[in-house]
């Protein structure tokens, strides 16, 4: 990787230009460019935690050893927003696998925010609200934490998971719903 | 319309502008069900909750720290460990989900006892009790 002086990139294709050919100021605005987002995404997937980094760090080297075959059909956020999402579905299916073998299930229900005991402490309506989207299954999640904490729109979502729009308004009103359920026993004031 | 069209309608109508005929229908069931009002203010209600969440960041320093590794890795092959991971990932889970098939077939076939069942060893016969070669097989 070839060493560079801060420079301005307005346009992304020579971004990704650049980055083909290994300057590393390229690397450096592509990573401030996007990490806020992957950040966001990662941790509407997972929830808040110190792995957020790690996921982060491993989405740039996947982008950074797949610059090359990028054809450039998407933008460059939707393929980062992608690897995320990928990423942490890997995270989820590793997370349910370590779950099933070593019951440490058993012990995240001690935490289990229908304990009426920890309400006092999670009392914040967000963090029960957070706590709640990652209970959802995770294609579900995928697209609510897209749509609504990404703030991406239903066309923008449906690139990024490669699934028809339609698909996407379907799985928004099913992760609502079993969302709204979720959330029924909290009696939460919205107002 | 009955009424479980019009909530998918309620709940769609947050992401994708309504037909002019959907809207009208919308409008109406709105003006007369109480429950589908408060349907509408709740699911409302719940996305901004979700939106408000408070976006996570990385830790100071995540450029550098993410230029330190690209740096490292660039133009290193990938160590051994990991293209052996790689090559043999598929195959060694292959041969795990064989493994697990022929343990269950031999326990569910087998009548002898566990160990034997899950070694897929037979059940001696009185041929093979008298068979001289056999000794030397089992030794």
């Amino acid at each position: 990787m070839s060493n560079a002086t801060t420079k301005y990139y307005p346009d992304e294709t020579e971004l990704l230009e650049c980055c083909r050919n290994g300057e590393q100021s390229a690397f450096t605005e592509i990573v401030r460019r996007y990490k806020s987002r992957v950040a966001s995404t990662i941790s509407g997937m997972l929830g808040k935690g110190d792995y957020i980094d790690d996921i982060g760090q491993e989405v740039f080297i996947r982008f950074f050893n797949g610059v090359n075959t990028f054809r450039g059909e998407s933008s460059v956020g939707t393929y980062i927003t992608r690897i995320a999402i990928n990423l942490s579905l890997n995270e989820i299916k590793r997370r349910n696998i370590r779950r099933f073998l070593s019951f440490d299930g058993m012990l995240e229900e001690g935490h289990d925010i229908k304990d009426e005991s920890s309400l006092h402490i999670i009392n914040e309506k967000c963090e029960i609200v957070q706590k709640s989207i990652q209970k959802l299954n995770a294609k579900y999640r995928t697209v609510l934490v897209l749509r609504l904490i990404d703030d991406y729109s239903t066309e923008e979502t449906a690139k990024i998971l490669d699934i028809p729009v339609g698909t996407v308004l379907s799985r928004l009103s099913r992760a609502q719903k079993m969302l709204k359920e979720i959330l029924e026993p909290y009696k939460l004031n919205y107002d | 319309m009955i009424k479980k069209e019009i909530e998918q309608l309620i709940y769609e109508s947050f992401d994708r502008s309504l037909s002019q005929k959907e809207g009208l229908i919308l409008r109406e069931a709105l003006r007369s069900s109480k429950e589908l009002r408060t349907l509408q203010k709740q699911i409302g209600a719940i996305r901004r909750t979700v939106s408000e969440i408070p976006k996570s960041e990385f830790k100071p320093f995540f450029e550098t720290r993410m230029m330190g590794i690209l740096k490292n890795r660039s133009g290193q092959p990938a160590g051994i460990a990991e293209l052996i991971t790689l090559s043999f990932s598929r195959v060694a889970i292959a041969a795990s989900i064989v493994l697990v098939i022929l343990t269950t077939y031999n326990i569910q076939m087998g009548t002898s006892g566990l160990k034997n069942n899950l070694l897929g060893y037979s059940k001696p016969n009185i041929e093979n009790a008298f068979d001289p070669t056999l000794q030397f097989i089992q030794k």
